[in-house]
């Protein structure tokens, strides 16, 4: 069953697999695209390469921008300067046209003369600061040149300061400001720019301007601001002509713009920083410069142009400044755009090399679960050869198994009838074995589920001991079993997982004692406290009596005499618990009746040996899987040291727990405690009395005397015959025994009569030999034949010599070889005895039987398969556990017979069947329960007399263990499912499980 | 004389079925089909095994005269055949019939025509050779209870 479950589970595991596998194929974006991430980087690169130029231009034209506002500001600034001190010059120098017009023309006298204009035009200079001076030429018609010669006692000269020839008019100096007083008496009209200037100033009547050019006097470049006199007003319109009439003088004056511009500049803040060029343009073609140098260095890619109205609509000059300095590189924008790119550069990198990672670990991951799959599939493979190779071997072993039973049906010894029981018991734990080595890999994904069936625990225990026996027998050591008679006969447990751990431990043990003793002493878990009680009291007293000395030798009272590592279970220990058992005996039937009440029993095992004991280093990893206590103990001992781990692990599913106690060379006792259920009531006695027909009960009152000078191995054949129903006296010597069966001898007192005596070997050996058969022969003389008691040697091993002399002593009789055996003992004695021969046979089959019966007896059953043979065999193999059954051929069948109301318990089902499979027709009952189930809620009086609910058990039945899928039958709605053909083993725990809830009285 | 001859028998009876065991004729499903028998279905094993002789005789002919078919496809009709001797040869523990049928079933699987018919052979004759043992093994049987039968008014 563990193997069919393991299978599907693998399989629907490679299922999810290969489900994952298609799910997770859909790769992610970046692992798309892995081939373009470089490109994706360099195209990064180079978008954030031009995006950080982008931005270094942008922030460089905002400064450019900056700088051509700040230069623009700076030129117009300067040029409003220059044109509004100019305009105020030209305004004083129209104040002083006036000036003259008024005082030297209207009045008469003239009011003014040299010395007056000198003084009042240096008076009033700070006025003018653009004009370096100014003086005044009257206009003097050729006819009046000789008046006015005379008049002013000079004549006019040019400019070259010779006298003037001969012209139309002349423009004489007359007035001049004191800074040019040596243009006085000059022409003006001599000099070509003058000329012009007035001549287009009397027509015009405003101020004029020449071109510039290089100053008298200075040799600045300047210009000559002229200004018309008229000697009489003007009409309001007045023609060319009438103000050439009226024209009296001119007035002049000279701007000297090299110097006064730099004066002017010089007050100006920012004054190195740029240069200013003034140009007078009125010849558009010739640019005349005014101010500054021609040639000149700079910043010529920038310059900004400012016009200058200096008053003469005839001339145009303007202003063009430019930085001294070329733009410096802005080392601003230069960084931020350096930066920028830096930064973006590292987010690409970080980015590019995230992606790559990330393209790795997919990468990486798919390769994992690639392997993953791969070894699940490994691991699919394993158990489905594992669930192969132990079909494989089943196979043959039941083919042993079936002959072992053949053999058993034959006249056989006892000693061969022990062989054959213990080769038929061995193949069976074999099958077992091979069900744990499944069941290791269900411990592994903790998947283990405990059963819950009533077990003897006893017959467990004795089955484990006669596996071992062979082995142990051979090396020479005693191999005892002891359980209370305080732990109930039948307990609910999972009896396989017990019989593991016990064979597990006691296997241990074997393999590692070559001397002493391995004891298995199985006791009720509340008792361990009178037993610490019972030890505090021997160390109180002092322990005098702990060792004996006999023949020298240290002796110590445990099963063999060799000390244990624990001494809890030496007799002084031992003999409160068999003490406390034997007080407590007739109280204890209240005692259990309380007990009972109570649903479990919580029991101490523990499995003591005088081996190598483990190393103290090791102690702590002996729970570990695959630890051993070192290397060289696989070498000497085998083993995989997985045996230990499982036990721990069932122990506590048991909801126990196991420690141990070990000294080197001195051995180990490991010991776990385990809960189990009690049995109920109703199953419990049936139970016992299949449990009384295991073992003979043709013993019962029959009375012994054991003669056993170690009481712990005296208490273990008690415990053993007292199974039996003998009555059993100890005695420590076969004097004393003697002496006692002398007493019954003579006297027939009260005191028993022993039918049998059974001598350990070792009391036998010791000296005292030649007693007991002389008393033998002083009965048989006494004429006590008929009451003569059978004389019995227990031995674990024994050689030849020992048997010939055993035989002269009178042990003729039979010797029994330990480990003892309930059963052995029984069949032992049933060959002394010569009864009870007859029940022995065929007990076996009986014992799994009855416990089926109870379970199946009236039940109503119906077996569906199409099959007409496996119908017959399933019906014939139920109708014998006393179910009443009703046959079906087919699905369609099962249906008609299962219509809703129907008296079925239960229903085992074929999966493979034409027409309708035994999954859907399971598919259909159900459906049809379920719709019953609904309407019965619905009207809860019809309803309430029967069970509740509808639902049929159903059983599946198939006859293929490895593809059946228990799963699948669960899912359609069957319970549970038994392998076909029917075999006892297999039904029981399938109707164990399933019938329990119901009580036997239930039908 | 005559119980004597029941212990005879018993033992003969006892010597075949370890031969067909030994021979992988029978396993130990026949066993549990003995132990089903009991004194409420005395005859309960002859039962079973002869309604299997005459199912399976119905399932062999239906498998020849597919096989004989001219133009024969239906693999999967046959496997039907094929798994209803599988069941019940399991059944009464026909060890051999089942696994040549195990045989069978994978040729037809293969569509291989061939060995569907080579595998059919073997069939009929491992089941020709059962029958003939378990024939065997029940006239001896009869002959015990008969002797057994006789046995009984003399113990009295």
């Amino acid at each position: 069953m563990g193997l069919k479950l393991q299978q599907s589970h693998h399989h629907s595991v490679a299922v999810k697999v290969s489900e994952q596998m298609g799910t997770k194929r859909g790769y992610t974006f970046i692992q798309a695209n892995r081939a373009w991430l470089p490109k994706f980087l360099l195209l990064w690169v180079m978008v954030m390469a031009f995006m950080s130029t982008w931005i270094y231009k942008n922030m460089d034209a905002d400064n450019k921008v900056r700088r051509k506002e700040v230069l623009s500001s700076m030129c117009d600034q300067r040029a409003r300067m220059l044109q509004d001190q100019f305009s105020v010059s030209v305004n004083h120098v129209h104040a002083l046209a006036v000036l003259v017009s008024t005082f030297h023309y209207y009045k008469n006298p003239s009011a003014i003369d040299q010395e007056t204009f000198a003084e009042y035009t240096a008076r009033t200079a700070f006025e003018r600061p653009l004009l370096s001076g100014v003086a005044y030429a009257e206009r003097v018609v050729h006819s009046e040149r000789e008046k006015f010669e005379r008049q002013h006692g000079w004549t006019i000269k040019t400019m070259q300061r010779e006298p003037s020839p001969i012209r139309d008019e002349y423009a004489p100096v007359i007035f001049s400001q004191e800074t040019v007083s040596y243009i006085e008496s000059l022409d003006m009209m001599s000099g070509e720019e003058d000329r012009e200037n007035i001549l287009r100033a009397r027509a015009t009547g405003k101020a004029v301007l020449t071109s510039p050019f290089r100053l008298l006097g200075s040799h600045h470049l300047g210009v000559v601001l002229t200004f018309p006199v008229y000697k009489s007003k003007l009409p309001l319109r007045p023609t060319v002509e009438e103000r050439i009439e009226a024209t009296a003088g001119y007035l002049g004056g000279a701007f000297d713009v090299e110097s006064l511009v730099e004066n002017l500049l010089g007050q100006l803040a920012g004054n190195q920083a740029i240069l200013v060029n003034v140009y007078d343009i009125t010849n558009s073609s010739d640019h005349l410069i005014m101010y500054g140098h021609e040639n000149q260095d700079g910043d010529l890619a920038l310059l900004h142009e400012s016009k200058l109205d200096f008053g003469d609509p005839f001339r145009k000059h303007q202003m063009i400044c430019r930085y001294h300095q070329k733009a410096p590189t802005s080392w601003t924008a230069l960084t931020t755009a350096f930066l920028f790119f830096v930064i973006c550069l590292l987010v690409g990198y970080i980015l590019y090399g995230a992606a790559i990672h990330i393209v790795k670990v997919e990468d990486d991951f798919h390769e994992m679960e690639e392997l993953k799959v791969r070894a699940e599939a490994a691991d699919v493979a394993k158990s489905q050869f594992l669930a192969t190779v132990s079909h494989e071997i089943r196979t043959p072993m039941n083919g042993i198994l079936g002959m072992l039973a053949l053999l058993l049906d034959t006249e056989l010894s006892s000693t061969q009838r022990d062989y054959a029981q213990t080769a038929q018991v061995c193949g069976k734990a074999l099958i077992t074995l091979i069900n744990e080595v499944l069941d290791r890999a269900k411990i592994e994904a903790r998947k283990l589920e405990l059963e819950t069936v009533p077990f003897d625990l006893r017959s467990i225990l004795d089955d484990v001991l006669s596996l071992f026996s062979e082995k142990s027998r051979n090396k020479g050591v005693e191999l005892a079993v002891f359980v209370s008679d305080k732990v109930p006969e039948m307990v609910m447990g999972d009896p396989g997982r017990f019989r593991q751990i016990i064979t597990n431990l006691v296997g241990n043990s074997v393999k590692f004692t070559e001397r002493g003793h391995i004891f298995v002493k199985v006791h009720l878990a509340e008792n361990t406290k009178s037993m610490v009680d019972a030890k505090a009291e021997t160390c109180l007293n002092g322990r005098p009596d702990e060792n004996v000395l006999i023949s020298g030798a240290r002796q110590f009272k445990t099963l063999s005499g060799y000390e244990a590592a624990d001494e809890r279970n030496s007799w002084d220990s031992f003999k409160h618990l068999v003490a406390d058992e034997e007080l407590r005996y007739d109280a204890s039937i209240n005692m259990t009746v309380a007990d009972e009440a109570s649903r479990s029993v919580s029991l101490m095992v523990s499995v003591e040996d005088t081996g190598i004991g483990i190393p103290l280093i090791a102690q702590e990893r002996v729970f570990m899987p695959f630890m051993q206590a070192d290397s060289s103990t696989s070498r000497n001992y085998g083993g995989t040291g997985i045996g230990l781990s499982i036990t721990k692990c069932l122990v506590e599913l048991m909801g126990g727990h196991i420690s141990f106690i070990s000294r080197p060379q001195v051995g180990s006792t490991f010991s776990f405690t385990a809960v189990f259920g009690r049995c109920k009531n109703a199953s419990f006695t049936d139970t016992k009395k299949s449990n009384a027909e295991d073992l003979p009960s043709g013993f019962r009152g029959l009375k012994a005397i054991v003669v056993d000078g170690k009481p712990v191995r005296a208490a273990v054949t008690r415990y053993h015959l007292k199974r039996l129903g003998i009555l059993v006296e100890v005695a420590s010597s076969i004097k004393i025994a003697a002496s006692a069966c002398g007493k019954n001898g003579s006297s027939c007192g009260s005191k028993i009569q022993p039918d049998i005596i059974l001598v350990e070997k070792d009391s036998w050996l010791s000296g005292e030999d030649g007693g007991l058969s002389l008393r033998i022969l002083d009965w048989k003389q006494n004429g006590h034949a008929f009451k003569l008691p059978k004389m019995i040697l227990l031995a674990t091993n024994i050689t030849n010599a020992e048997l010939e002399k055993a035989k002269a002593a009178g042990f003729a009789d039979t010797m029994i070889m330990k480990p003892m055996r309930a059963s052995m003992v029984a069949a032992c004695l049933q060959q002394v005895l010569g009864i009870g021969k007859k029940r022995q046979s065929g007990t076996d089959m009986l014992n799994g039987s009855s416990v089926l019966r109870s379970l199946l007896f009236g039940k109503k059953i119906l077996v569906v398969d199409d099959n007409i043979v496996n119908r017959r065999v399933a019906a014939g193999a139920l109708k014998k556990f006393g179910a009443a059954v009703e046959c079906a051929e087919s699905g369609k069948a099962a249906l008609k017979l299962l219509q809703l109301p129907h008296c079925f318990d239960a229903c085992f089902m074929d999966i493979q069947m034409p027409e309708m499979d035994g999954f859907e027709a399971t598919r259909r009952i159900r459906m049809m329960e379920s719709q019953a189930n609904e309407q019965m809620n619905g009207g809860m009086d019809e309803g309430s007399a029967r069970k509740g609910e509808w639902h049929v058990p159903i059983l599946a039945m198939t006859a293929d263990v490895i593809h059946a899928t228990y799963d699948e039958c669960l899912k359609c709605g069957m319970d549970r499912y038994v392998s076909k053909p029917f075999d006892e083993e297999n039904l029981y725990p399938a109707v164990a499980k399933f019938f329990k809830a119901k009580p036997i009285s239930d039908s | 004389m005559l119980g004597l001859g029941a212990d005879r028998l018993r033992a003969d009876m006892n010597r075949l079925l370890a031969f067909l065991f030994h021979q992988g004729i029978l396993d130990e499903q026949f066993l549990q089909l003995q132990q089903l028998q009991d004194e409420s279905s005395p005859n309960f094993v002859s039962e079973v095994v002869n309604i299997y002789f005459h199912e399976s005789e119905k399932l062999l002919r239906n498998l020849r005269s597919l096989l004989m078919d001219r133009e024969f496809s239906d693999y999967k009709k046959m496997r039907i055949h094929l798994n209803q001797l599988m069941g019940s040869s399991s059944s009464i523990g026909a060890k051999r019939v089942r696994n040549v049928c195990v045989a069978f079933r994978a040729a037809s699987e293969q569509n291989n025509r061939a060995g569907c018919l080579r595998a059919l052979e073997v069939l009929e004759h491992e089941y020709c050779f059962l029958k003939n043992k378990l024939h065997e093994l029940f006239q001896i049987e009869q002959q015990r209870v008969l002797a057994a039968g006789v046995r009984y008014p003399m113990q009295n």
